[in-house]
């Protein structure tokens, strides 16, 4: 037995030698990166279930009905971002409806009494997302679960909001925000929606060309992995919840404008929708996998069957079933796509390999090095 | 017709062939040993006869009739298993996890307490454990889980035993030894695995020797030869592995440890020294606190006492950041890579970049060509395949992770490296490179200090190693008295800090550590227990 | 040879330590929490505390009992379980719509509504245990769906619930004793039952270590499918006890639940990360839970801040464990 003969063997199972073929590679690997696929099917099905409205009415398609999904689904949009880094991160966020709502009816408080309406908007904002570091402070430092704590966050708020604003049911839009969110056009197209476009492209971005969006991810992909290659992850994950407080901030003064005013169930609606975006977007909900691409694809399927059900005379309700159907496809397709190490795995495959349950050669067993991650499901 | 025989079984995790077409026939009464190394397929190869996995391909009979694989370990009856990483519930007591999940039943239909103890207090008399029955498991100390292990397995009165490494942290074998030659005298058969040879040549009436997944020898009791089993083990003869030490470090210290405790670890009161280029190695089974030595030096750890010095300068490292910036900077390759080293999400060269992350950016913004390049050069100096680095490093073998593992480490530019076994669970090819490259670091100036539980790895590698035993330096040896048998008698307590010299345990054999083991840990545990 | 050197018995309990485990155990801290906020709040109340008054505290508490009762054996087998809301809202709505005011019909949408819930949970068990879902993510997906069938059956507030069916629930015994206090106690016995089975073992075993419990031969799969089942049940009758109290339907109603669900979970001192919890603590942290906003009541506290005090009491217990679980490592 020669050290060379082992040589051979050691690296028998080892595909493609140093350099060979990169630029063939280059977008296969890119197709093959987690979430990438996930994210180009859900475009696809956006892009066919706009024409495919027609079904439900023979008004669509139309660009009156594109137009109404992208403006509806830029205010889901806006508030996903926000939870989708969260999930990101490897956290999760219940805090959205209540910063929402505190944004808007702060924005609207500020400037009925008087103030300007541009100092209103960055004060409102800046209350958002102290909001979310509070939120992220709790988790990251405190090391209080996530899910408690943004629900603890979301229930002051909440229960603060309602008593600051005692005798004031709803708060009108300042002028500015109506002209802006609610009626402005550019060029033909609403205001509404190029800020849309504006928003997305610094969102992309931040998560996929900055340091902090790629710390985020390493964050998401393993909190000790992350500290021990040096990461200052308490300040990366407060910063998280921070700039989602942001984004619920954000959506919330958009709202304000498109609604004319501001009540105290303004982001009601938002929680349990932005979430389902989120999944439907494919990122994964124990962190580290996903993109706001496909967050956005998300939030317009869900924005346009949300749209199809309101064309036609069955009830509301259904909208809702049709949300949950949604995102269980969504998350069975993820399933199909397959975990990191097992490779791709088909759901039958997955379902008869289930004995083993996630048992894998080598049993992971993460020790309390340090702060241990405390979220779901960990 | 043997009692249990595993046909021609394969099993693949990705990329990764765990096993290929292993076939092995467990005769009644015999102990049959496994031998390999980490990574070799050894725990496939016991999840997938235990039932907990199923194989790709091939099949297990007990007396000839083959059995349903995958199903959990309650489908097989007939097969049970002290896994090596215990399957004992934490929360639950002693008595719950020995009946576990057939708890006996009162009238009520819920789980009767009274029934519960008195069985299993009569499993615990019968194989002689003497444990509180209503003790929660996590409240046991390391040493008394393995048993509880190996006694839970004892009492199904199963076909086949299957014992996983059953002595990692047992310091006396014979009441283990004992109840297997129990156990083959009533006809049953014993599946042996440890990397320890001489229980291996105590015990076993036959064996094989696993490497990449495949049987490539097998060995019988007469013609039991440890040079040849080490051989097959690795691949290749022992003495070619390592390459040649460098001509003597600089005498500069870079990492200087004095009276060094850790808070909640044995470790107290632990100097040791790395000079400028020198390869320093830790000697320890397990357990001994060599974790918690090189958690702290990297900041994961609380330090009670003592200083660290780097460069001749004092530092109070208190998270990894501050390691990787204390003087020339400290970096830590962990012990459990895909827990502790990578984002297995993340592609190969985002993976090596996070810690470089500010050093690739303008600003907030990550230049990708930048990025390429560094993430391109360190690959090549590794030998990483090109196109690994695009991919999710979760699906790239061992061999590749850790590679990338040591390259992230390496770009973060510290000249302090802490290598926490880093050839655990890898193929011998990429161990033979990993060797080269500390040696090649060390020339270079960087200093190394590496723990592993392969000691025979330790001496061919190392300029120096301390031994360390229950949490304190027992020994110190270079040049000479750099030895297996030296560092194994240090580092079961035999010699206390500052000796050093030739004789070793009593029935040791110069050549291969393991044969000293069970006879001076059976030595150890005399002083201990007066 | 006979005389190995077992190991010796090494569990001598310091009475320190006993004593921070106590303070360690969730289930004492809530019960300790309940009394003191009940005599607070009975000291405050005009006329001291009347069978009455209990009987508006116990009816307020207990569908936040079963709730979080459901919710726990979730949280026990590691997983989350957002259905709870759509559950309860489910159930609201269906008594409000279905049940007419007749013993035939009561028992009819009772056993009805029963079903629904344990069928959520079998398939929310069915997506967590054997598709392998991540739970928040399934379970919310049957959360919304479930939502959606609310609306669709009552889309906005209205309906009657029957008398004939919440009279009971809400009574009086013998005008002392009131009916929910039975049925918390009932709910408390169905714990001590439930964890005394094999199920119940099972339960913490999965909870504490999957591959663990699978190596020791658990059926993991088969455990979490009976763990969401069982929660699925526990929510109906949630739904149920909360119909009976508010007498009338809204689509909606099940939505503080998914927060409060979880908040006397957490009041209860539950471990988030699984294998650890009691039932009995979540029944006093549902208690807690509705003593507060009738503690600050007395207190002259506006009724607006409720909730901001209730977000900070969870937040106030959570840190509470911790800190005790680390005092206690030590």
């Amino acid at each position: 037995m020669s050290a060379q003969t082992s040589v051979e063997s050691g690296s028998a199972g080892q595909p493609g030698a140093a350099g060979a073929r990169s630029e063939p590679s280059r977008l296969r690997s890119f197709m093959r990166r987690p979430g990438v696929m996930h994210a180009l099917i859900v475009w696809a099905i956006v892009v066919v279930a706009i024409p495919a409205s027609r079904i439900v009415s023979p008004a669509f398609p139309s660009l009156n009905q594109i137009e109404n999904i992208a403006v509806l689904g830029a205010f889901l949009g806006v508030a996903a971002f926000g939870v989708g880094l969260v999930i990101l991160s490897g956290g999760f966020d219940l805090s959205v409806s209540s910063v929402i709502t505190a944004s808007g009816v702060f924005a609207g408080a500020y400037v009925q009494n008087g103030g300007s309406t541009a100092l209103g908007i960055v004060l409102a904002l800046l209350v958002a997302a102290g909001i979310g570091a509070c939120s992220g402070i709790g988790v990251a430092y405190l090391r209080i679960p996530p899910f408690i704590m943004t629900l603890a966050t979301g229930t002051i708020v909440s229960g603060a909001l309602l008593g600051l604003n005692a005798g004031h049911p709803s708060r009108p839009a300042p002028q500015a925000l109506r002209d802006f969110f609610g009626t402005g056009r550019l060029l033909g197209i609403p205001d509404t929606i190029w800020f849309f476009i504006g928003f997305v492209i610094v969102a992309v971005v931040l998560q996929q060309l900055t340091t902090h969006g790629r710390r985020i991810y390493a964050v998401g992909n393993g909190e000790l992995v992350a500290t021990l290659s040096g990461l200052p992850v308490r300040a990366v994950t407060a910063g998280v919840y921070a700039i989602a407080g942001l984004c619920y901030g954000i959506a919330g003064i958009m709202l304000t404008g498109y609604s004319s005013g501001a009540n105290l169930s303004l982001g009601n609606d938002y929680l349990l929708p932005a979430i389902a975006a989120v999944v439907v977007g494919g990122v994964s909900i124990k962190g580290g996998r996903g993109t706001y691409v496909g967050v956005v694809g998300g939030t317009m399927l869900l924005t346009t069957v949300g749209n199809d059900i309101s064309a036609t005379s069955l009830a509301e309700g259904w909208k809702q079933v049709l949300y949950g159907a949604i995102v269980l496809g969504a998350l069975v397709l993820s399933l199909g796509s397959g975990e990191s190490g097992g490779g791709r795995l088909g759901l039958r495959r997955r379902l008869r390999r289930q004995g083993g349950l996630g048992v894998g050669p080598l049993r992971e067993r993460p020790e309390p090095v340090g702060p241990g991650r405390a979220g779901p499901g960990s | 017709m043997a009692l249990v025989a595993a046909q021609n079984l394969s099993k693949s995790f990705g990329e990764t062939q765990a096993l290929s077409d292993v076939s092995i026939a467990f005769e009644a009464g015999e102990v049959h040993g496994l031998l390999g190394e980490n990574g070799a397929g050894k725990s496939t190869f016991v999840k997938i006869l235990s039932g907990v996995l199923a194989p790709d391909r091939g099949a297990v009979e007990v007396d000839g009739n083959p059995v349903r694989l995958g199903g959990g370990s309650r489908s097989l009856a007939s097969i049970s298993t002290a896994f090596q990483e215990l399957s004992l519930l934490p929360n639950l007591t002693v008595a719950q996890n020995l009946l576990l999940p057939r708890l006996p039943r009162g009238p009520l239909g819920t789980v009767s307490r009274r029934e519960l103890h008195h069985r299993a207090g009569e499993i615990l008399d019968r194989w002689e454990l003497e444990v509180p029955l209503d003790a929660e498991v996590e409240s046991l100390d390391l040493a008394t889980k393995q048993r509880l292990e190996i006694v839970k397995a004892l009492s199904r009165d199963p076909k086949l035993l299957i014992l996983d490494e059953p002595t990692a942290a047992l310091a006396d074998t014979s009441w283990l030894f004992q109840h297997i030659r129990d156990v083959t005298s009533r006809g049953a058969a014993v599946l042996y695995i440890s990397h320890r040879l001489a229980e291996i040549r105590e015990l076993c009436h036959r064996g094989s020797v696993l490497r990449n997944g495949a049987v490539v020898g097998q060995f019988a009791r007469g013609d039991f030869d440890e040079d040849s089993v080490i051989a097959q083990m690795i691949g290749r003869s022992f003495d070619a592995t390592f390459p040649p030490r460098s001509q003597g470090a600089s005498e500069e210290t870079a990492l200087r440890v004095q009276g060094l405790s850790v808070a909640d670890s044995p470790v107290t009161d632990v100097d040791l020294h790395v000079r400028r280029g020198e390869v320093v190695g830790v000697a320890a089974l397990e357990g001994q606190g060599q974790r918690d030595l090189f958690y702290a030096l990297y900041g994961l750890r609380r330090v009670v006492g003592g200083t660290v010095e780097v460069d001749g300068e004092p530092v109070s490292v208190r998270s990894p950041r501050g390691a990787l910036h204390a003087g020339s900077g400290i970096a830590l390759v962990p012990e459990e890579r895909k827990v502790e080293a990578l984002f297995l999400e993340l592609s190969s060269q985002k993976n090596l970049t996070v810690p470089i992350i500010s050093e690739i950016a303008v600003g907030p913004f990550i230049l990708g060509s930048r990025e390429r390049r560094r993430a391109r050069e360190e690959a090549k100096r590794l030998n990483i395949a090109g196109d690994a680095l695009e991919r999710p490093v979760g699906r790239l073998s061992g061999g590749n992770q850790q590679k990338v593992v040591l390259a992230k480490t390496l770009l973060t530019g510290a000249k302090i490296l802490l290598l926490f076994d880093p050839t655990r669970g890898i193929d011998a090819a990429t161990k033979l490179e990993i060797y080269d490259l500390v040696r090649r670091l060390a020339e270079d100036g960087t200093s190394v200090l590496v723990y592993s539980t392969e000691i025979p790895e330790l001496v061919g590698l190392c300029d120096r190693v301390y031994a360390l035993y229950e949490g304190g330096i027992t020994g110190e040896f270079s040049g000479e008295s750099l030895s297996e048998d030296n560092l194994l008698g240090a580092a079961i307590g035999h010699r206390r800090h500052g000796e050093s010299g030739s004789a070793a345990g009593p029935a040791a054999d110069p050549g291969h550590p393991e044969r000293a083991v069970a006879s001076a840990e059976s030595d150890r545990t005399q002083e201990s227990t007066t | 040879m006979s005389t190995v050197a077992a190991p010796v018995r090494r569990f001598r309990w310091p009475s320190a330590a006993r004593w921070r485990a106590i303070a360690a155990n969730g289930t004492v801290m809530s019960a300790i929490t309940f009394v003191v906020l009940l005599a607070i709040w009975t000291y405050y109340l005009p006329g001291g505390l009347t069978a009455f008054q209990l009987n508006n505290l116990l009816g307020l508490t207990i569908a936040l009992a079963f709730a979080g009762f459901g919710t726990t054996l979730v949280i026990i087998s590691g997983g989350f379980d957002l259905s709870v809301a759509g559950v309860v809202s489910l159930a609201n709505v269906w008594v409000a719509t279905k049940m007419q005011d007749s013993t035939g019909s009561v028992i009819g949408v009772v056993v009805v509504v029963s079903l629904i819930g344990l069928a959520t949970g079998l398939v929310n068990g069915f997506l967590v245990g054997f598709l392998g879902l991540e739970s928040i993510a399934a379970t919310l997906s049957t959360y919304i769906m479930l939502t959606g069938f609310a609306l669709v059956l009552l889309a906005a507030p209205g309906g009657v619930v029957p008398t004939t069916f919440s009279d009971p629930l809400t009574a009086l015994l013998g005008d002392t004793v009131p009916v929910a206090l039975l049925v918390l106690i009932g709910l408390a016995l169905v714990w001590l039952v439930l964890r005394r089975t094999r199920f119940g073992v099972n339960l913490f075993a999965v909870g504490a270590d999957e591959s663990a419990a699978e190596m020791s031969g658990v059926r993991v799969r088969s455990v979490k499918l009976a763990t969401y089942g069982l929660a699925g049940l526990m929510y109906a009758l949630a739904g149920l006890y909360y119909s009976a109290e508010v007498g009338t339907g809204d689509p909606n109603s099940g939505a503080p639940f998914l927060l409060t669900a979880f908040a006397t979970v957490a009041l209860g001192g539950a471990s988030f990360a699984g294998g650890r919890g009691s039932a009995i603590g979540t029944i006093f942290g549902a208690g807690v839970l509705t003593l507060i906003p009738k503690v600050l009541f007395v207190l002259g506290v506006a009724s607006f801040y409720t909730s901001v005090v209730q977000g900070v009491v969870l937040i106030a217990a959570v840190l509470l464990a911790i800190l005790t679980a680390r005092l206690v490592q030590r």
